[in-house]
């Protein structure tokens, strides 16, 4: 019963952090329209906190009743759950007048487009396989997933490891906006199929780690100073004695790159959701936020030799390798947005450093670039297109 | 392949567990819709779930079933697998997913202390309950389905005890913030149609959607 031996997929995790995964990720056709020059939410740079805080994001599990949940659903029980469940979100319409739904069926999707799906944290690897925690499952095992463009704030994915896994993501700390959306749009589905509930554990869910509320409330930040400071694991600490869970950009398992970390709650049961999101968006945040900003101006005013070092080491680096890993690259990535955000970089945009995040994610590189490479050739081709993106102003 | 009719090619592939047992079934398009094993986009959404649980013969442990599953309590075996699935609790173990809705009410007992644990103690949901199942039950003649969806005064009575506990805590360690969240669910529970057998439901107009403290 351990929240994370089956790879809990809450905050998708994007590239394999460690190892650049040396299978081609990106085989099939490359679809111009699905490249990474639009506007994604969590890379805007905007909202509260947005110095520390990258973005907010809410999950809803949410299961249909009398259906058995997708891991131990039979092929031809997924595809009519799908079939349900894709007309339902049909049904629901649109969440706002500008937003389109996308329908993406994973069983036809080319494995570009999958990959660019979870670097864009839409979904979860466990999805683009559709292989299920108990083994069931594969590439063509029926499941989708529901976009709502241009910016894809929202997004639903069917037959992941429930029934329903309704997101919304934000900019910056804006966690109550995120619910008031995702609980928007659950409402919508919910007046159209019966959810399955049980009035002892609340909404229930393939994994038992995930009733009650079958919320997940998460935020990405970015701690880098704390980092330096050797402050970090205290936080990190604190936060897993409050019964957080703190997770890299990557999701589970993964390294903080970059110091970029993910924070959600794991306790579902026995707390309202608006209590979850008072702790998290009233109280553990902020104070992590502040402890962030902190340790920002102590360097800033103690240790000014020492941050630049640092700072200018990463830009010096990204500004002139020739080689570089996806993982490398987001560890400098980071300390020049410090550098930035601290005034000691001035020539940048900050929004360029966002929008490399995802660019150097070897699905995106490849569909910037057109072609399939690789994963020796996408190093020189990260490398190169970080002088390009850091040098031209 | 040939469909279970002789006649026609099987293109529809279906494995249940049946007691325990696995069976496969081979169907063409015209036995799988019989069957209620469409997906004809024709067919109205509400008609694909009934079908569904129609062809399967389901037990459905559902927000407002009415053919709510047997209480096996008493007689079954402490290795009883699922009533609806037919998983059993050892494959729970091996992977920690449940396989149906069902699940939650056959391995109750053990899966109660289990829950609890992932989730500090927290034993009984608060907070949000499907907003639609809630008004459309909240009328009298649905008041069996309601109880099955929000529980009985009993689980009523014990969720706001759980509550009430909550916020003694709360205002000991003068969290008053935390404490008015509290008050605001006390409010928002007590609110909720209740199911009773013979006296009518007030119909206030918190009744029908008392789904949330949201101000939306």
């Amino acid at each position: 019963m351990n929240a994370n031996d089956h790879g809990e997929p809450d905050h998708p995790s994007g590239a394999e952090p460690k190892a650049e995964s040396s299978h081609d990720p990106a085989g099939g056709d490359f679809d111009p329209s699905h490249t990474p020059s639009r506007s994604i939410e969590w890379l805007k740079g905007e909202g509260d906190s947005s110095e520390v805080v990258l973005s907010s994001r809410v999950r809803l599990a949410r299961n249909l009743a009398g259906f058995p949940f997708p891991p131990y659903a039979s092929p031809s029980d997924r595809a009519q759950i799908l079939e349900i469940c894709r007309r339902s979100i049909d049904a629901a319409g649109s969440i706002e007048n500008d937003a389109t739904m996308r329908w993406i069926d994973l069983r036809e999707a080319p494995p570009i487009e999958r990959r660019l799906l979870v670097e864009r944290q839409i979904m979860s690897r466990q999805h683009d396989r559709g292989r299920y925690a108990n083994g069931e499952g594969g590439t063509d095992s029926p499941r989708g997933v529901a976009v709502y463009e241009p910016d894809e704030r929202v997004s639903v994915l069917v037959n992941e490891e429930d029934h329903l896994r309704l997101q919304v993501i934000h900019a910056g700390l804006s966690l109550g906006q995120c619910m008031s959306e995702a609980n928007a749009l659950d409402d919508k589905i919910e007046s159209i199929v019966d959810y399955a509930f049980h009035p002892r554990f609340g909404y229930l869910t393939a994994c038992p780690t995930n009733v009650g509320t079958g919320l997940r409330l998460s935020v990405m930040v970015h701690l880098p100073a704390l980092k330096i400071t050797g402050e970090l694991e205290k936080v990190r600490n604190a936060a897993n004695d409050m019964g957080l869970a703190v997770r890299g950009i990557y999701g589970e398992g993964s390294q903080a790159a970059g110091e970029f970390y993910q924070i959600s709650n794991q306790v579902t049961l026995g707390k309202s959701d608006e209590m979850l999101l008072h702790e998290i968006e009233g109280q553990v945040i902020p104070t992590i936020v502040r402890y962030e900003k902190h340790a920002r101006l102590q360097l800033l005013n103690d240790q000014h030799v020492l941050l630049e070092d640092r700072v200018f080491r990463s830009l010096g680096i990204l500004r002139n390798a020739r080689m570089m890993q996806a993982e490398e690259s987001l560890e400098h990535l980071g300390l020049v947005r410090l550098g930035i955000l601290m005034g000691l970089v001035e020539d940048i945009d900050i929004t360029r450093v966002h929008a490399l995040l995802l660019q150097v994610q070897p699905g995106h590189l490849q569909a910037t670039l057109g072609q399939r490479l690789s994963q020796a050739q996408r190093r020189v081709a990260r490398a190169s297109l970080i002088r390009e993106r850091l040098t031209t102003t | 392949m040939i469909c279970e009719c002789g006649q026609r090619e099987a293109t529809i592939h279906e494995v249940t567990i049946q007691n325990g047992a696995k069976v496969e079934r081979h169907l063409c398009e015209h036995c799988a819709t019989k069957l209620g094993v469409s997906t004809d986009p024709h067919v109205p959404i509400s008609q694909l779930i009934s079908n569904y649980i129609m062809g399967k013969n389901l037990a459905v442990p559902s927000v407002g079933g009415e053919d709510k599953p047997k209480q096996t309590k008493g007689f079954a075996p402490a290795s009883a697998p699922c009533i609806s699935c037919g998983m059993s609790f050892k494959d729970f173990k091996e992977h920690g997913l449940t396989g149906c809705p069902s699940c939650y009410e056959s391995f109750k007992a053990r899966l109660g202390p289990l829950i609890a644990r992932a989730h500090e103690g927290g034993e009984q949901h608060i907070g949000k309950v499907p907003r639609r199942a809630l008004s459309s039950l909240s009328d009298m003649t649905d008041s069996k389905r309601l109880e099955n969806l929000i529980g009985g005064a009993s689980e009523r009575e014990q969720r706001l005890e759980h509550v009430r506990a909550q916020l003694a805590a709360a205002v000991r360690h003068e969290d008053y913030e935390h404490a008015a969240l509290l008050r605001d669910e006390i409010t928002r529970i007590a609110s909720m149609p209740m199911s009773k057998p013979s006296a009518q439901i007030e119909p206030t107009s918190g009744a029908c959607e008392p789904t949330t403290t949201r101000d939306d």
